[in-house]
């Protein structure tokens, strides 16, 4: 997956314009973020990476950024 | 009250639950049939169990042509069965709006779909030992009561309860019991691993608190089980035991 894929997959999921989320986004700035986004963010990373993140993971990761680098750049084309 | 030579299939038997219920049914005197979907797991629990001739058969419970060929097989080794515990179980924790149609299926193949459709073999096929039979479902509390995020396990496991009082009615009359065992959080097992993980150490340290007897252990599941396929509950059928230190009688 490219990154921008996973910025688009989770737009779509948190229901946000395509686009609107890039690599400096902050997470907890995103409207309507809440617990139930953060599983959301949790699933979309389990099924399409294959890694499982906690929820104390989330106390690390700010942004998009943090994010990706949780994931692994070895999991990105 | 023992399991002297009845003969019961276990599915999920390669953990946890269904594990604890093998290793206690074989105790007590049962001959086995075990389903799971880690073989060597299943070789390790066999080498484990008291008693000889158990069968097992590893495979996934979605691949229902392999579950008729898997039964009939192993009645042909084993004889009638006397009792089957259902404890294979998915479950995955999600928002609602990424809860589709698929993760609906996925989990009520395995949870629900899988345990009635033994059931229909073993009756269509005439398998059961005519005297009679006894059959656990293991469901789950959040067939009972409310949980956020896991809303197609939940109501799996609901399915799993209601249809089994259904099946203690039209089976009566074949001597054949069904009850169920809602059972709690339960303590080290893959599935409580994946919720704890997907939450908090704040949360299991919250979640524990509301059990006034503290989160269940595999072995008082299969204690609950073991008492269900005994002749000791026979007459006891339709029911749903709930097996959870506490926490639904808040």
């Amino acid at each position: 997956m490219k990154k921008q894929e996973l910025y688009s997959l989770i737009a779509d999921e948190l229901n946000l314009e395509d686009g609107s989320l890039n690599e400096t986004s902050v997470l907890f700035d995103i409207q309507g973020w809440d617990s139930m986004s953060i599983l959301v963010i949790m699933t979309i990373v389990d099924e399409n990476f294959g890694i499982t993140l906690s929820a104390d993971d989330f106390t690390t990761i700010d942004t998009i950024k943090d994010l990706e680098e949780k994931i692994g750049a070895e999991n990105f084309k | 009250m023992n399991l002297n030579n009845k003969k019961i299939i276990i599915t999920g038997a390669s953990s946890g639950i269904g594990e604890a219920s093998a290793l206690l049914c074989a105790e007590m005197g049962a001959q086995l049939l075990l389903f799971g979907r880690n073989e060597d797991r299943l070789q390790n629990l066999l080498k484990k169990l008291k008693g000889s001739n158990h069968e097992y058969k590893a495979f996934d419970l979605t691949e229902s042509k392999e579950l008729e060929s898997a039964i009939i097989e192993a009645h042909n080794i084993m004889g009638a069965f006397d009792g089957l515990i259902h404890s294979a179980g998915i479950q995955k924790t999600m928002p609602l709006q990424m809860t589709n149609a698929n993760i609906f299926h996925q989990q009520y193949q395995v949870n629900v779909i899988a345990g009635f459709d033994i059931c229909r073999i073993l009756q269509k096929k005439k398998l059961w030992n005519q005297q009679g039979a006894s059959i656990v479902f293991i469901a789950s509390i959040y067939g009972v009561t409310g949980v956020g995020a896991q809303l197609a396990y939940s109501a799996s496991k609901g399915a799993v309860i209601s249809g089994a009082k259904s099946l203690s009615i039209e089976l009566a009359t074949s001597y054949i019991r069904v009850n169920s065992i809602s059972p709690g959080m339960v303590e080290g097992t893959q599935m409580t691993e994946g919720v704890i993980k997907r939450f908090s150490s704040e949360w299991e340290k919250q979640s524990k608190s509301e059990y006034p007897l503290g989160w269940v252990e595999p072995i008082d599941v299969a204690n609950a089980a073991f008492f269900l396929l005994s002749d000791a509950s026979r007459k006891i059928t339709g029911t749903n035991m709930i097996v959870d230190g506490g926490f639904c009688a808040k």
